[in-house]
This record gives structure tokens, sequence and C-alpha cells, in this order.
């Protein structure tokens, strides 16, 4: 139901090799695919624009037919013309799975039986690769047999298929649907995917940015969908977008007769919830011991949620064991089956929602609901929203993709109340919702003037500030930040057990905490040095003031001392101080990035400030402060930096922002406009100068 | 060539009581902050016995092993590797907290050794959970060997740390072993001998041993880690003696019996031999026409499966599939040569990475093949896996390292010349001026020996669309602020002599203005700035190269500008590296001229302090600006 969960019925590419040489059989099938190719497999030239790649796909087939709705075959068949090295060593060392195999090309099968490959030189010449020479590959390598391709060379052609067909006698045969992007790794001159079903099936197609669409044509007692695509580009790397929205994609599904629309499957899980078939027990107990007469629905509803989050309960309800809190992953719904009871028990009055990912677009473009998810809206004044929850996740915090984005809403639980809130999305947060404030107190190294010392303090909220929880927390923090007496309430058997397992933990882990903080503050002092690009030495006094994870205090925040190597540039008796570079390395935007065509697409708005408060050494003077003040706002965000003299104090603060978390492709030049000055920010210096 | 290594570890007879093993394992943790286990105790035995059917000497090495967990709620994974020629008889275990593994819960498989395509070796593994901090797990292995040939050392660390261990070698006095020990060095190693009825037992006990280290630029592990070297030399036999491996006689003789079973048949690749040598003059260029062909179209993929491990391919083999090892592409090369009328012959070598030379029978003394040919007395090396190496020229892993090439029933031994660190050197130089506050001029790469190989050899094997982005990147080092045009590069395709690099730069982060006065980076390469050697760092660095760089800077002074501060210069010399930097001014230019030398490519530990000082003190003259001033 939920993006979390692997859909297992999509084929399983297992893969069998058959090694009996040219049975009958293969016979037949390398003559059907080989003896009769089609044109574009007999093509070996390639078009003077692609001269430059490495690979070119000359042509790509794939054919699915799924006939008396049992018997399904799958062919898959490629043709690549390699131009350098790298591609001559890419499909020379070749193995069985599905990179080579089903190369994106939608075709994956539940069983191959052949594999053919033949190697075309650049003379014509043609030779079939004896596979009976092929090894049995790696066990952890998720690949069956693997082979080494002889006498192949650069400018030579590599031509092979895959065959498979599979009977289904007891089970079902699997469902289709992809997603599928037509850009890949190298360009494509010419792909083909035939679909042949049994009428009865159908195959539901929407294509986007420009993609072809498949034909439908009836054939008898089929209906054969084909698609052609034709001279398609390679994909390229793209700064803040999300493909689905912007590369030419297609998506499809097999249907059938009874097949319901997407809306239809979303209005069933929003109103399927069974409340019956949750057990609460634990959770009425905990309300019981310590809030038997709480009435404040606000109260209750924190206090439910983070229960929920707690790695006892997890253990309890989820089976998780509480060893490695924050790495705790949730599956399923029962999330939020659970806290839908307890709120119908509790008579507090909220929907449960079912929101579409941005990265895949609204709604109706989704194929099915794996790539939605749902959210429990509280009908308080101002609602709550219950994201999934997940070790650090809070109240109103939901997963960005999910912002603002409409999807359907069931009825209010319990019945009885009104249902007043029309709302079918949830409010997107905003840049100061999402904000990350470091604030440095900065001198040169009394005893080495090429070093500063640094103290800093970091407060970091919304959906900025779980990177910071990662890299500040540790798992004994986590457990201890749930040691409060109100999650000892012992009311089970099972949970007493469960307790004595917590509590054995939270020795355990106190006795690594040494072990624990020394990895912590290894991996902060590495994340300085990677983002601001300098050398740290030093590191210590770490302090985590608080984990930003409950309703009081929010916020992640904690304080550091170290010191920079080699960031003071030696004048003749003057310093070079390169302090802008303190707020980190700034996205730079490469020529080849300047022009931009596809929209542009963020997980959220966020912003970014920072002061550093710079003590000036007595006998010196600062020169250079105009290159510090910068301003560019505009409708996407902005850079705002200032600089200033207090007494012996140089202040600099800047702030960067991104307004929003989509833009149309017309607004990048202004995108680039505010990142270019916070590049020339950090790169700006100032002078320290002997009086 | 198949590389052989054997990591123990072993029996415990441990003394320490339960009690005392949380307190133990609360030291140990802090000491080895990485370390999931400790190696509280461990036994290993070898048991060498004469093969009754065969004439060989077999091997049961029997191991108990007592891991000390340092974690809780942590998993490792205890793995046995074998190959064909070995197989792993038993493998259980029991936990202080009684846990157990047993036949039932190992898993085996398949795995190919780093480097190969494709080899023989494989694994069983059990997945040892740790519940506590302070619990024991014993594991008990029991592991044959067929043939001791393939068993050549024993090593006495592991990927964890070890308290005690203790190696035995239990061998009957009918058979000749000789146990060679390396790098006991800083190690208390403790040897003991005695003779238990018939046999003769010796025994090497070791305590408080550090694990491996997982850190760059190390030697190869016969270089600095403790070991043993087990030489099975002869077996009696009543009152004659065999001989297995009992001098370098007995191992040449093997891999030429090897040889003598290769099917050579020319005839596939006699048209190319007669095509690559029709228009060739001079015998130095028909053997380099054959050399470079092979070096640029056989591509170096390994199947070394069983004796494929040590039996090079049949040349035409690998001509026609186009890929081989080192042994196939050595012996297509000498075949090759032969068919054009030279004297060319099958080299065994152990590269840089390998400790021994020949004066030890062993088949770790070896790990690679190329050919020799000989021409007017002269033995020329050739080693076709070295993409972009030149006739006569020499890649820094195989230079100075003895070989034994191949003559019928005997050997010639020899070493492969030596070139000092000027064949490496890499000279870069800007001719530039000041154009507002950019640094703007023309730049040029000199590529020599082993920084032209890896720069050609890296080019051409990147995708054709990503060649122009490597190409800047090898110039620029990747930093945005440092744009390029006008990229000239030399004909790669020459292997002889230097290759140049011409570029157009202009830079944005080098010059500084304030007032009156401008400050410049002469120096934005900046190279080994910062790279100061750890403190818990224990083997030496082997970079794998000489290194000998030359940056070359000549700034124009700016009209109207003069200079008003030349940094200082800086002079390092050790005997394994130097530094210098030197400022100069020549009329209206100032000169930046910085060196780098690493004589060797290496820094041993004990010059660890020396080079960090060396470093920090070059880091900080980077740092140093020119300053010129408005006149």
């Amino acid at each position: 139901m939920f993006k979390r969960i692997i859909f297992t019925l999509l084929f399983i590419p297992t893969f069998f090799l058959t090694l009996k040489a040219d049975s009958e059989e293969e016979k037949k099938i390398k003559a059907e695919i080989w003896g009769n190719t089609q044109a574009e497999f007999k093509i070996t030239q390639i078009p003077k624009q692609w001269e430059n790649e490495s690979a070119v796909i000359i042509a790509t087939r794939l054919d699915y037919s799924l006939t008396k709705s049992t018997t399904e075959k799958v062919y898959s068949h490629h043709r690549i013309k390699l131009l350098d090295k790298a591609a001559v060593k890419e499909f020379s060392e070749l193995s069985f799975n599905e990179k080579y195999v089903n190369t994106n090309l939608f075709g994956k099968a539940n069983s191959y039986s052949f594999v053919g490959v033949k190697i075309i030189k650049a003379n014509g010449t043609e030779k079939e690769v004896d596979l009976s020479k092929a090894v049995k590959a790696d066990d952890d390598s998720r690949k069956e047999m693997k082979f080494a391709v002889p006498d192949l060379e650069v400018g030579d052609i590599i031509d092979y298929f895959s065959a498979g067909k599979q009977i289904y006698k007891d089970v079902y045969p699997p469902d289709i649907y992809e997603n599928f992007l037509f850009e890949g790794e190298y360009p494509v001159m010419k792909r083909v995917v035939q679909f042949r079903f049994t009428k009865g099936t159908t195959l539901e197609s929407k294509v986007y940015n420009g993609a072809p669409d498949f034909i439908k044509t009836d054939e008898d007692k089929e209906m054969v969908y084909t698609l052609v695509d034709t001279m398609r580009n390679k994909s390229e790397d793209l700064l803040w977008t999300y493909d689905h929205r912007t590369a030419p994609e297609l998506r499809y599904k097999k249907t059938s007769y009874f097949a319901s629309s997407i809306e239809f499957s979303a209005t069933s899980y929003v109103t399927g919830y069974d409340p019956n078939l949750s057990n609460i027990g634990f959770i009425l107990d905990y309300f019981d011991a310590n809030f038997k007469n709480e009435t404040d629905p606000k109260k209750i509803v924190n206090e439910l949620y983070y229960l929920l989050r707690n790695p006892l309960y997890l253990k309890a309800y989820f089976s998780i064991e509480p060893d490695h809190p924050m790495g705790a992953d949730y599956d399923g719904d029962l999330f939020f089956r659970l806290i839908n009871k307890v709120l119908i028990k509790r008579k507090i009055a909220h929907n449960v929602m079912l929101l579409p990912s941005a990265e895949v677009g609204p709604l109706n473009e989704h194929l099915n609901l794996s790539t939605c998810d749902a959210v429990i809206r509280v009908n308080t004044t101002p609602p709550m929203y219950l994201g999934r929850v997940a070790p650090f996740s809070m109240i109103n915090e939901i997963p960005a993709t999910l912002e603002g984005m409409e999807g359907v809403v069931g009825s209010i639980w319990p019945r009885k109340f009104p249902d007043n809130d029309q709302s079918k999305s949830v409010p997107k947060s905003t840049q100061d919702q999402n904000s990350t404030t470091t604030t440095m107190t900065v001198a040169l190294n009394p005893e080495d003037n090429s070093k500063l010392n640094v103290n800093r303090n970091t407060v970091s909220k919304g959906h900025n500030k779980r990177t910071h929880q990662y890299l500040a927390v540790t798992n004994y923090d986590y457990l201890k930040a749930y040691d409060l007496p109100k999650y000892q309430a012992k009311s089970s058997s099972l949970m007493s057990s469960i307790l004595k397992k917590y509590n054995e933990e939270k020795k355990k882990l106190e006795q690594r905490q040494a072990q624990d903080y020394n990895i912590r503050d290894t991996k902060l002092k590495e994340d300085i040095e990677s983002s601001m690009e300098v050398k740290v030495s030093d590191y210590k006094n770490f302090k985590l003031k608080s984990l930003g994870m409950w309703e009081e205090s929010p916020n992640i925040e904690y304080s550091d001392d170290f010191t920079i190597e080699n960031v003071t540039k030696k004048a003749g008796p003057n310093y070079i101080l390169e302090l802008p570079k303190l707020i980190e390395a700034q996205t730079e935007i490469k020529d080849k990035q300047k022009k931009r065509d596809r929209d542009i697409y963020m997980k959220y708005a966020r912003s970014f400030l920072n002061e550093i408060n710079f003590t000036i050494p007595d006998g010196y003077s600062v020169d250079g402060l105009e290159a510090l003040n910068k301003e560019v706002k505009n409708n996407t965000g902005g850079f705002i930096s200032t600089a200033k003299i207090e007494g012996n104090t140089l202040k600099i603060t800047s702030k960067k922002y991104y307004s929003g978390n989509y833009f149309p492709a017309s607004d990048w030049p202004k995108m680039v406009e505010f990142l270019n000055a916070a590049v020339d920010f950090t790169k700006a210096k100032v002078l320290l100068k002997k009086k | 060539m198949r590389y052989l290594l054997v990591f123990l570890g072993i029996t415990a007879v441990s003394s320490i009581l339960a009690q005392d093993n949380t307190k133990l394992a609360t030291e140990l943790q802090l000491k080895y902050k990485d370390s999931p286990v400790a190696i509280l105790s461990a036994e290993t035995n070898f048991e060498f016995s004469k093969d009754p059917n065969r004439p060989l000497i077999k091997v049961l090495v029997k191991e108990t092993e007592k891991y000390l967990s340092l974690r809780f709620n942590s998993r490792i994974t205890k793995s046995v590797l074998y190959d064909s020629n070995s197989e792993v008889e038993k493998f259980y275990g029991s936990s202080s907290l009684k846990g157990e593994i047993s036949e039932r819960t190992k898993y085996c498989g398949k795995y190919t050794s780093e480097g190969y395509f494709y080899d023989d070796s494989k694994f069983c593994s059990q997945s040892i959970n740790l519940k506590e901090l302070g619990e024991v797990w014993t594991i008990n292995t029991v592991k044959s060997v067929n043939d001791s040939k393939y068993l050549p050392s024993c090593y006495f660390q592991d990927e964890y740390p070890t308290v005690s261990r203790k190696i035995t070698f239990t061998f009957p006095s009918t058979i000749d072993i000789e146990l060679k020990e390396f790098n006991f060095q800083g190690n208390s190693i403790i040897k003991s001998e005695s003779t238990v009825g018939n046999n003769r037992v010796v025994s090497f006990t070791v305590s408080n041993l550090g694990p491996v280290q997982d850190v760059g630029y190390k030697p190869g592990i016969q270089h600095h880690a403790p070991h043993v070297l087990i030489l099975v030399k002869s077996v009696k036999n009543g009152s004659s003696t065999q001989n297995l491996l009992a001098s370098v006689d007995d191992l040449y003789a093997w891999y030429h019996s090897l040889v003598l079973k290769l099917n050579t048949n020319p005839e596939p690749f006699k048209a190319t031999v007669a095509s690559l040598i029709k228009d060739k003059k001079t015998d130095e260029d028909k053997i380099k026409s054959i050399f470079y062909w092979v070096q640029d179209n056989i591509r170096y993929i390994a199947y070394e499966d069983g004796i494929a491990g040590f039996k090079p391919d049949d040349a035409q083999n690998v001509y026609e599939k186009k890929y081989g090892d080192c042994k196939g592409m050595a012996n297509l090369t000498k075949e090759m040569l032969k068919i054009a009328g030279f004297d060319a012959r099958l080299t065994w070598i152990g590269t840089r990475q390998i400790l021994y030379d020949y004066s030890i029978p062993s088949l770790a003394v070896d790990n690679h093949m190329i050919c020799t040919v000989v021409l007017n007395d002269k033995k020329y090396f050739l080693d076709a896996t070295e993409d972009n190496v030149s006739f006569g020229d020499y890649a820094e892993r195989i230079q100075n390292r003895q070989v034994m090439i191949e003559n019928g029933d005997k050997y010639i031994l020899d070493k492969v010349p030596t070139f000092d660190k000027t064949r490496n050197l890499e000279q870069h130089s800007y001719t530039s001026k000041i154009n507002s506050e950019l640094l703007e001029g023309v730049g040029k790469f000199t590529l020599h020996g082993e920084t032209k190989k890896d720069f050609v050899t890296h080019y051409t094997h990147t995708q054709n669309d990503k060649k122009q982005e490597y190409l800047e990147g090898y110039i620029n080092d990747k930093k945005s602020d440092f744009k390029i045009s006008d990229v000239k590069v030399g004909d790669m395709t020459e292997r002889s002599g230097p290759l140049d690099i011409d570029y157009a730069f202009s830079i944005a982060n080098s010059v500084s203005s304030f007032n009156n006065e401008m400050y410049v980076d002469m120096d934005p390469e900046k190279d080994f700035k910062n790279t100061v050697i750890k403190d818990d760092r224990l083997v030496d660095i082997d970079f794998g190269e000489k290194i000998y760089k030359k940056f070359h800077v000549e700034l124009e002074t700016p009209t109207g500008y003069t200079v008003a501060t030349v940094p200082e210069n800086l002079t390092v010399s050790e005997p394994d590296f130097s530094f210098s930097i030197t400022y100069s001014k020549n009329g209206n230019k100032v000169i930046y001229n910085r060196e780098i030398s690493v004589e060797k490519g290496t820094i041993t530990k004990a010059n660890f302090p020396k080079w960090n000082d060396a470093i920090k003190k070059l880091s900080k003259a980077y740092e140093n600006q020119l300053v010129l001033k408005k006149k």
C-alpha cells in the first residue's frame, strides 16, 4: 500500500541459463530472433551527432505476450555499438543479471531460458559467442553466471538477446506496471516495445514530456500494443529535479475489465480502516497509568504520537528491537490504524488522508498507491497532521514530498463530529520553518596565527534538522531521551519483559557511550571538513543541547569547538582571512548547467542563517568589508550578507533561502543569480592589516 | 598469477576468568575503537603428513579461536576461505551465553579474489551474534590442504586485535620443512621447538597484536606483517629423499613442466605478426610493433581457476579471445616474437608488493609473469599488462625486481633495471599576468614515465563523452574558479618521450586587492597540502611510485605596481623526501619554483615525524602571499 512496501508481485528476476548446446528449441529461438530481424537490427552505422558518445544503442526491442492468461513470453533483444574502451570494458564482462539482460528496458520476466550473444566486427563479419564458457558468478553478486566476451574491440557491435517463457498454472501471472523513463545511460536510435494480451486484458498508458505512446491494434483474439521511440538522447545530470516530472516518461499498467481507477483505490483505502483489527491494549494501559483524566485532544494526540515513536512500543507493536532506535524503519499502515482506533476511543475527531508523492505528480497520474502515503488530520484548531512515524518525526512535520499535494480525505471519525475542514492537502512548509542557524565565535589561534579557533552553535528546525540529528545524536542519547518514568508502566507480562529488555539495552548503550561519542565527534569533524573545505584539528567540547524531537523543544541544538588549519594567508605583516568560507561551500552552477529547460523541483523551501563574530586582534584593523555586503532577492529565494565592526569584533551575517519547492524553468536565471551571490560571498576575503 | 595467503587465528587455552572478560573487553574497547571483537586466544595447528597415494605433503589446519565481544547486539561474520586444493572439514562453535553455530548454520559459496575475473576461491561463513560485552565465542575450524605447495605462509595478525595467539607446526622428522620468519622485530613472538615421538613440533606464540590496519598507500603485506613462510622442501622415503620444493631449481622445474604442457599453434596469429613487422626496418621496431599490439589489443581479464593460476593460456587462445591474464599476455608476446624470429622467453617476477626473491623456493616469491626478449645480448623486459609503457621503459612495480627467465631445463636469474625519480617527473608551469583580479596566462604540463602512463591510461579508458571533463579536472583539480580553454594534448599514441598538455587559464581566486595593494597566491595547486600522516598509522607509506614534481610560475608585475613583499623560501631536505619553494625576481617578473620529491616513493614509519613536520611547513608556506604595491 505504501512506498515502503516492496512489491514482490512484480516479477522476481531470477535467471536460469540453459547451457545445453544448441538444443532444438534454442535453435528455433535464435532463428526467430536473429534470423528474421527487423531492419533496425541490421544497421551498423550510427548518426554523426552521437559519434562522440561512449556507446550507442542502435536498436532495442522487447516483446511481451501473455496469452490464454497463463502463458507468458518475454523476448528482449539489444544491439549496441561500442565506441570507446570504457564501453568495451562495460560489455566485455557480461553477467546474466538485470543490468545487462534487462537494461532498463521494461522487460523483466520470471524465467529466462536462453541467452544469445554475437559480435559484429567493423568489417561486417559476425561471430556468435560460445556461452558454454560461462562461469558461476559470485554468490553475493545477485547474478547467476558471467562470462568474458572474447574478441571485443572498439567499433564492434554487440548484439544479444534473452528469451523466456513461463506458464502459470496455479498462480496468477504477475502484475505489470512501470513508470518508465526513456532517457538512459546511452542514446538510443530505435526502441520498440510490444505487449500482446488475450482480449480481456488491456494496457493502460499515459505519456509525459514528449514521450511516445503505445498504438493499439486489434488482432483477432489478441490486443497488441506497440510503442516506437526513435533517436532518444541519453539522460543528463540535472540539479534539483524529479525525473518523473520533467523527463520523457511512459506510465503503463496491465488492467482487466474489472480494474478500478486510482481515485477509487485511494478512496477505498481511506474508508477501509477497520478499527476492530488493531489491539490498542498497551496504549490504553499507558493512558490509564499516566493520563486517565486527560481530555485536551492536543495533549492526548501528542502523548499518543510520541508513545508510538518510543523504541519500547516499537517492540511491542512492530517487533522492532530497541538496540538501534535511530535506525528503526516502519512499514505498512499499522501505525495509522492504531492512531485511528485510539482517537475513536478517545472521541477525538480526525480524518485519514491519502496523499500522492510530489515526485510522481498529482494523484490521478499515479499508477497505484505504492507512490502515495497516509496522513492523519486531527480536527483541532489549527489541525494537527500526523505523518508516518520515524525516529525523529514530529507532529505537523509530515514527509516533504507529500506537502501541498492534493489527495483523498476519508470521512470524519467518530462519525458524530462535524466535518468542516474541506482541504484535501497538508500545507507546504516555509523557508522559515525549515531553517538552520549557525553562530560562530572565531579568533586567531594565539600560538599559531595560521589557524582559527572556532566556537560554533547550531540550531536547526523543520526538514533541515534531520541531517543534523543523524550527525549529532547517538542511539544512547535517543534511548536516554525516552528514559522517562511515564514510559515504565508495567501493565502486562509482555510489557514487563519488554521493559526489562529495554532497560538492559539502555545499560549496555551506556557502557559503549565513550565509543559512540568518539564516532560522533569524528563524523562531525569530517562533516565540517567536507562542507567548509578546510582541515580541522582539535575538535572538542561537543554539547547536545536539544535533540529536536519533542513538542516543547522542537529544534535540534548543539555546540562545539574546533580549530581550522591554514585558512589565514600571510601577506607581509598582514593576514588575509577567508572568513566567508565558514558558511560552508555553496552550490555552484557550472557553465553547462546555466541553461535549463526543465522545471525545478526541490524537496522543500529552506533557509540557512550564519553569524560569524571574529575577534580582531590587538594592533590590527580590518579591510575589505565592502565585498561582504550582498543582497540578491527574488521570488525564488535570496542571499543577503552584511559585515560590520562592533568594538573589536567583526560581525558577518548571511542568509540564504529558497522560497519554495517548485519553480518553472523560466525562473532558473533568477535562482542562479542568488546562488552565484552566495558563491561570490564565500570566495571574498578580508584583510587583517597591521596598524 | 595467484597469490596465496593464509590468515590464522587460533586456540585458546585461556586462563582468563569469565568475570574478568568484561573488564578486559572494556579496556580493549577503548584501545581498539573500531573493532567489534578481539581474539582473546587463538591456536592453530598445522599437521603435515605424507599423502599415501601421491608424492605430496598434505596439511590439516586445526584452529580454535576465542573471540571476545567488545560490542552489544552486533554481528560479525567469521569466514574460512578455501579453494580447489582445500576443503573445510569442520566449522562449529559456541558462546559463553549459550549461542551456537554448527555445520547447519554455515553458508558457503563462491567469491572472486580482487583483480580476477574468475578463480576457484570459495568461502564458508558463519554469522556470529555478539549479544553482550565480554561474551566469549569459541570457534573451531578444521581445514584440509591437499598439497602443501599451495600453503606458502602463515600470518599472525588478523582483522581484529589479538590478545594471544599460538601457531604450531607438527611434522614427521621425515619431512624437511624450513619455517622462515619475517617481520618479527618489534613483536614479542616466542619460538619453541620440541620433538614428540617421531614428530618435530615448532610453536610460535605472540601476544597483544593490533589488527591489520585499513589504510591507504600500504606496501605489500609481506613487507610489514609478521609471518612465517612455510617451505616444505623434501620428504624421506626409506633411504631415498624426494625433493618437493627444496630449491629454486625445483620451483623452476615445476613451472617449466607447466610450460611444457602448452600446445602452441601459431597459425592464427602468423598473418598478424607478418603485417606488424612488414614495414619495420630494425629489430627494435619489429619488437616494439608486436609488444605494443599486445598492449593495445589484449584486455587484461584473469581466469585463475586451479592450475590456470600458474599455467599460461595458449597463445592462440589469448589471440583469439583478445583477452588474457598476465601469463597469457606474456605467452602471446613471446610466441608472436618467436614467429618474428626473436629469442623471447617467459619470465616469472614478484612485483613491488613482494618482499622475497628467488633465493627462496616458494610460490609466494612471484605474482606476475612478463616476457623477456634478448636482442644483441641485451635483455628487454616486456610487460604487456602495462598500458602505454614504451619498449625499454619499465613500470615502477617491476623495476629493480628479480626475474626468473626460462632457459630450457635451466633458468636465468636477472633483475629489471631501475630508474631514478626523474623518470616520473611531472613538470608544470604557468606564464601569467594579472588582469583585474584574475590570474591569467598559459599553462603547460610535461609528463614523464609513470605520470604520463597514468594520465594516458585513465584518459583512454574514460568514456568519450566524459573525456573533456576528465582532462579539465586533471588540469584544474576540479576547482570551479580555475577556468581552462584551448587545451592541446600531445600525441598519446607515441609511447616514448614525455607528453605535453598545453592550455590557457584564468583563475578567479588567486589575487586579492585591498586599497593600494594586491596579494597574489602564486601556487593555486598546493600539492601535498595538509597531507599529515595520522599518529596511529603503523605501516610505512608506499605511494607506488617515485614522486618528482616541479612547478614553475612566471608572473608579470602589472604596470603601475611594484613588488613589496616576496614570501620566504622553504627548503626541507631529508634522505627520503625533499620540498623546496623559491621566489626570485627577473626584470618585471616574479619567478616561483616549487619542487617535491619522494625519492623511492616510500615514507618509512621512522620518518613519519619528519614528514609531518615538513608537511606543516609546506602547508604554511603555501599560504604566504606575494604583495604588490601601487607605485
